[in-house]
């Protein structure tokens, strides 16, 4: 492990740190809520950013990945008994195993099919909760799920629930962090920048991204299953196309394969949505400018902004670690080695 | 008998517009390798504004249909110019999510400027049924086919006999190999993109006295035409047509015959089931895919 790296665990480590004591100043479930929820949708967009960011495989099927977990961990522990920590476990296997078959053979087509492949994913999901309501409880929901209750300890209060989701969120940090520095991160990264190129180094690229398809999946799952047993109620709505443009608004937002700009963006956009009045059409409207806005102005999302204004740099070197930029882009404000 | 013949004649007038709108999706996705999300709005848009002309204006019915051609392909070239040629250095997955925020900026902008409610638009042709060998058949089912089938042989024609169409052919197949002959990438980008929005906004003036003009249609017809189009294989354009037909057939039986809660369940089943097992398209050979 090289200094940098060694920064970057340390720095996870204080953040986590800092999590972990927050909610002694959140004063009402409320707070504590959206607290949950951001930390929920940061840890999906970190997953979402394994595909489309590490891999560049552009997906809107995570919502149906995060639903899959949610409802296989509901269903499991309503109907069938079974025990929370083992919904989870399920959660993982089921939303992982869907990533994968998506992915088998439409990955080993060129171009952006997988997008066409995830759009058809969404909504057979989307129908299936409805057509399947003996099980799934169609429109009107599944409601009931069970709290967890973890080694003695019952995470029935938000304020309890909150620290779950945090290590639900910490989990993801670290398998993703991991991955990304590991060589399957560099097989994607090459992928994700010449899939023939990556072919000539010698990695399979069908099967790199049946992979990273698979870990993206699995960790939506758990994520859904943490979603599903803080709310105890689950319904299709929860799960739609719009979560999945919210979710890669937070990654082109937060910036490609910047592991804190995504979390911050997500945080941001997540506490906006829960603020703000949700009036229908107007919020719509806000996401497809603000869609477009970054696409056009911000194409490296807020971690190039950061990499911009050099003063953040200066900040960000005095706290000692956070990489506040995407892999792969210049730092114009670190001294030269000459 | 007298159930297949109406419901044939439904799901080949759905088949036509998802058709249509396929071979926008095809034709974009082929020149430039972009898959449009706001293909359908496009189609949304030409509901829309045909209705403005033609109902509420009460505009010839040829001038309102043209006016709502022109109308939307000014409205494309603008959000190319304002959201997509800008960020043309960009990676593909970036210019695939801004198709995602152009979608929802003109279904908003829909919203405000026609209001939540869906609004009907009566066929140029009125509604007394034709009798076409014992069966009955909508006159508008007749001018959807024919429409579209006309449109769709005006696309054929200016890929294969023009030299502004077959100049762009040569451009999709290699943007190097064009730029020798003078033929820029990025103009033919932009162009293809005008003219899926046309042929999209043709499609919704066709569609709108079945589907009626409603500002949240967009989507809908998005994803019906990205079925068609990978039914049909997005590497061959008669396959995405032939596509778009299967699954309106498709849609109209199951909802003639089963049950129309299922229709979209079906539909996009066989859609999953057709990209798992042969990824490449029904109509198109294993070794065509688009690489």
């Amino acid at each position: 492990m090289n200094r940098s790296d060694l920064k970057g665990w340390l720095s996870l480590a204080v953040a986590l740190a800092v999590a972990a004591a927050l909610p002694a100043a959140m004063e009402g479930d409320y707070a504590l809520t959206i607290a949950i929820l951001s930390m929920t949708y940061a840890a999906l967009a970190l997953s979402l950013d394994l595909t489309v960011g590490h891999a560049g495989q552009f997906s809107v099927a995570h919502a149906a990945f995060y639903g899959l977990g949610a409802y296989a961990s509901g269903i499991a522990t309503t109907m069938l008994d079974v025990p929370v920590p083992l919904g989870f476990a399920l959660a993982v296997a089921v939303s992982g195993i869907s990533g994968a078959v998506l992915s088998y053979q439409v990955s080993r087509l060129k171009g952006h099919y997988l997008a066409l492949a995830s759009v058809a994913f969404l909504v057979l999901f989307q129908q299936l909760l409805v057509a399947l309501a003996p099980v799934t409880g169609g429109r009107n929901g599944l409601a009931g799920i069970p709290v967890p209750s973890i080694a003695g300890v019952t995470f029935d209060s938000p304020r309890k629930y909150y620290y779950l989701t945090l290590a639900m969120l910490a989990v993801t940090v670290v398998v993703v962090k991991s991955l990304v520095g590991s060589r399957y991160g560099r097989a994607w990264h090459a992928m994700q920048v010449s899939e023939v190129g990556a072919m000539a180094c010698g990695i399979d690229v069908a099967r790199s991204k049946m992979l990273v398809f698979a870990i993206s999946a699995g960790l939506a799952g758990v994520a859904g299953a943490t979603y599903a047993h803080f709310v105890t109620f689950i319904s299709p709505e929860s799960f739609d196309l719009h979560l999945s443009v919210s979710l890669l608004i937070m990654i082109v937002l937060g910036g490609l394969r910047s592991l804190p700009g995504v979390m911050v963006a997500s945080v941001a956009l997540t506490v906006t949505q829960q603020l703000l009045p949700a009036s229908g059409g107007a919020q719509i409207g806000l996401y497809g400018l603000v869609i477009v806005l970054a696409v056009v102005l911000l194409p490296g999302g807020l971690a190039s902004l950061a990499e911009r204004t050099c003063l953040v740099r200066g900040v960000e070197r005095a706290l000692g670690g956070w990489r506040w930029r995407a892999v792969g882009t210049s730092d114009k404000c670190e001294p030269s080695g000459e | 008998m007298d159930r297949l013949a109406p419901i044939l004649a439904s799901g080949l007038e759905l088949g036509s517009i998802y058709a249509l709108t396929a071979l926008a999706v095809h034709l974009l996705f082929q020149g430039t390798g972009l898959i449009n999300f706001a293909q359908g709005h496009f189609v949304m848009l030409g509901t829309m504004v045909y209705w403005t002309f033609a109902v509420a204006l009460q505009w010839n019915v040829v001038a309102a249909a043209l006016a709502a051609v022109i109308v939307v392909a000014v409205v494309a070239w603008l959000s190319f110019v304002v959201a997509l040629r800008p960020a043309r250095n960009a990676q593909m997955l970036m210019l695939i999510i801004a198709t995602i925020g152009i979608a929802y900026i003109i279904q908003t902008a829909a919203q405000f400027i026609w209001g939540p409610q869906p609004k009907a638009v009566p066929s140029p042709l009125g509604d007394v049924a034709l009798s076409v060998g014992g069966a009955t058949v909508d006159p508008q089912t007749v001018l959807v086919v024919i429409g579209a089938a006309a449109a769709l042989a005006a696309v054929y024609l200016y890929f294969t006999r023009t030299l502004g169409g077959l100049a762009m052919l040569a451009s999709a197949q290699s943007p190097k190999g064009g730029m020798v002959i003078g033929v820029q990438s990025q103009s033919t980008a932009l162009t293809l993109w005008v003219l899926a929005g046309a042929m999209s906004a043709f499609a919704g003036v066709l569609a709108s006295p079945i589907t009626g003009a409603r500002f949240d249609s967009g989507l809908g017809f998005t994803l019906f035409a990205f079925a068609a189009a990978v039914l049909g294989g997005m590497g061959s354009a008669v396959g995405v047509v032939v596509g778009g037909v299967v699954i309106g057939l498709l849609q109209a039986v199951i909802a003639g015959y089963w049950s129309s809660t299922y229709r979209e369940t079906f539909v996009f089943g066989a859609f999953l089931v057709v990209l798992i097992l042969r990824p490449w398209g029904l109509l198109t050979a294993k070794g065509d895919e688009r690489a």
